[in-house]
């Protein structure tokens, strides 16, 4: 926050004294300087990593029962702690809370590694994540402020999901009906939803919203990056000959399907710019995926649909005002047209002029993304 | 704007909320932990000859995938394939005379637990069953997974590479058919 632009609004008569103090007491209350998160973020994950590391060396010399009470007092000591110190924790530093929330779940996931280890369990992963879930999801979303919190979440659910259909499908018969698997398998696009939802609940509170906000956008992510995955391992299945692959489609269809319900209950959550952006690429992705199963992936109408997600993004971005996304999204679609240079030059290599034009192709189609990326990005502000 | 501390009735809802959101996994985790260690205690040991090598688990560590080689039954033609049979177990804990498979039609592949179709003959001393829900390395009872001290891992694998050696694994099995490995040992071989 600016003090020179609040004393000039305050000079302005915009807004009053009283009103700068309120502001300045909350923005320092709720500031987050994007580097000390990072170097916040990187210390617990070195920790969560570090547990998994410790536990799965499996030592010996001390007793596996002893080894769990002592992951089990950590646990429980933890807990203690931040339960008896809430305002400490919860409401006067943000940064360190999340942190602490942090190990503390990665604390309960270890656990369940530990118990698997110690008393011989062969059961799935996804059941111990499905577990964790369970018991950690109240603590998590429900106390949660930052990336830390949000992206362990966040990445709990896509793993349990994941897991939990890839094991599934795996073991499924082969004319047994996997629909419903591919369905499970789809929900990380509803994420978005999800969050959009406890956000326009917890408008009153500042710090809530801007968690879930957080969530909602780390849903949008998973489901853009998902989708373009997906189109582009249609259109490169084409070209290496398994194209129109069943499983393929039946995930298509699921994901479509997910992203449909879920672009319109963001629209329904989320009012304003940026949740009608947010509504339109996922509506994107649901119709673009079903458009892709209705036309094929030939080279051309796989491209055409991929570079169509990509237009998608970069109008919703620049509709929103979302300058890194309209910035990837321009840069995402060159790169597409650079790949699909050299596709269609395929034939013509033998003789070096498909080269040639494929390497103007690509001067050009770089210089126009530069040019389109400066001229047209939004001003730079954060991302809503 | 309201502020939190002139409202203590809000205040201290707030504060339960937060020690049930910290309650909750630790209760539940005790209670999972409690009920995973009594279970484990139960059922019979029976030793088994085992092969094997050693993948790693992320979460858990390492471990050894090891191949049964159940005493009295004919080693599949094509291993790897899995045995989703259930087993019927003679002999005196922990020496077993002889394994027969219990599944209606011999040869046929099931997949997860046929056990309640199956009424368990009753000269079994043990009825080893396929778990319905297991690791991708468990191949119904056809392998087994056997997790290790990091610093053991590279020994266990040699011994069980060593053609002079035979590993044999314990197992215990629970009244409920579920088999997990208590341990590992190895003996020469004659």
């Amino acid at each position: 926050m600016s003090e020179r632009k609040l004393q000039a609004w305050v000079d302005a008569g915009l807004i009053d004294n009283e009103a700068a103090a309120r502001i300045r007491t909350w923005e320092a209350q709720n500031s987050r300087p994007l580097a000390l998160w990072a170097i916040v973020g990187l210390a617990v994950l070195a920790i969560g990593l570090g547990l998994i590391s410790l536990i799965a060396a499996n030592w010996d010399a001390i007793p596996g029962t002893v080894r769990l009470a002592i992951h089990f007092a950590c646990i429980v000591g933890l807990g203690g702690y931040l339960a008896l110190n809430k305002r400490q924790w919860s409401e006067q530093n943000a940064l360190f809370h999340d942190g602490a929330l942090f190990i503390l779940g990665a604390l309960g996931l270890t656990f369940f590694g530990h118990m698997g280890q110690v008393y011989q369990s062969n059961a799935p992963i996804w059941q111990a994540l499905l577990l964790w879930m369970l018991l950690f999801s109240p603590v998590l979303l429900g106390f949660g402020r930052g990336w830390p919190v949000a992206g362990m979440w966040a990445a709990g659910f896509i793993a349990t999901v994941d897991s939990y259909g890839a094991d599934k499908l795996g073991a499924a018969e082969q004319f047994a009906p996997t629909f419903h698997l591919n369905l499970i398998m789809a929900l990380p696009i509803a994420l978005t939803a999800f969050a959009a939802f406890f956000r326009s609940r917890s408008y009153a509170d500042l710090a809530r919203a801007d968690f879930w906000r957080k969530l909602e956008m780390l849903g949008l992510l998973v489901t853009a990056v998902g989708t373009g995955m997906m189109l582009l391992l249609g259109s490169i299945n084409e070209v290496f000959g398994s194209a129109n692959d069943p499983k393929l489609d039946e995930s298509r269809i699921a994901q479509a399907l997910v992203a449909a319900i879920t672009a319109a209950l963001v629209w329904l959550f989320h009012k304003g710019k940026s949740g009608q952006a947010t509504a339109a690429i996922i509506l994107a992705a649901a119709i673009l995926n079903m458009a892709a199963l209705a036309i094929g992936n030939g080279i051309i109408p796989g491209a055409i649909i991929f570079i169509l997600f990509g237009i998608t993004i970069a109008i919703a971005s620049l509709y929103a005002g979302w300058r890194g996304a309209f910035q990837i999204a321009v840069v995402v679609i060159a790169l597409r047209l650079i790949i699909i240079s050299f596709q269609l030059a395929d034939d013509l290599l033998g003789s070096g002029v498909g080269l040639i034009l494929a390497g103007f192709l690509t001067l050009g189609i770089a210089f126009a993304a530069v040019r389109i990326s400066r001229k047209y990005a939004p001003e730079k502000e954060d991302a809503a | 704007m309201t502020d939190d501390t002139a409202n203590p009735a809000a205040k201290s809802g707030i504060t339960l909320k937060w020690a049930a959101a910290l309650i909750i996994p630790i209760i539940g985790l005790g209670i999972i932990w409690a009920d995973g260690h009594r279970k484990a205690q139960m059922g019979t040991d029976w030793d088994v000859p085992v092969t094997g090598y050693d993948p790693r688990d992320l979460l858990r560590g390492h471990f050894i995938a090891y191949q049964y080689a159940w005493p009295g039954l004919p080693q599949s033609n094509d291993p790897g394939m899995g045995l989703y049979g259930d087993l019927c177990i003679k002999g005196t804990a922990p020496n077993i005379t002889s394994v027969t498979r219990i599944d209606q039609a011999p040869g046929v592949i099931t997949i997860g637990s046929q056990a309640a179709n199956v009424a368990a003959p009753k000269d079994c001393n043990s009825i080893a069953r396929v778990q319905d829900d297991s690791m991708p390395e468990v191949l119904g009872l056809e392998r087994g997974i056997l997790f290790v001290p990091q610093t053991n891992a590279a020994l266990y694998e040699k011994k069980l590479a060593d053609p002079k050696l035979q590993g044999i694994i314990t197992i215990r099995v629970r009244d409920d058919g579920l088999v997990r490995p208590v341990g590992l040992r190895f003996k020469r071989r004659d």
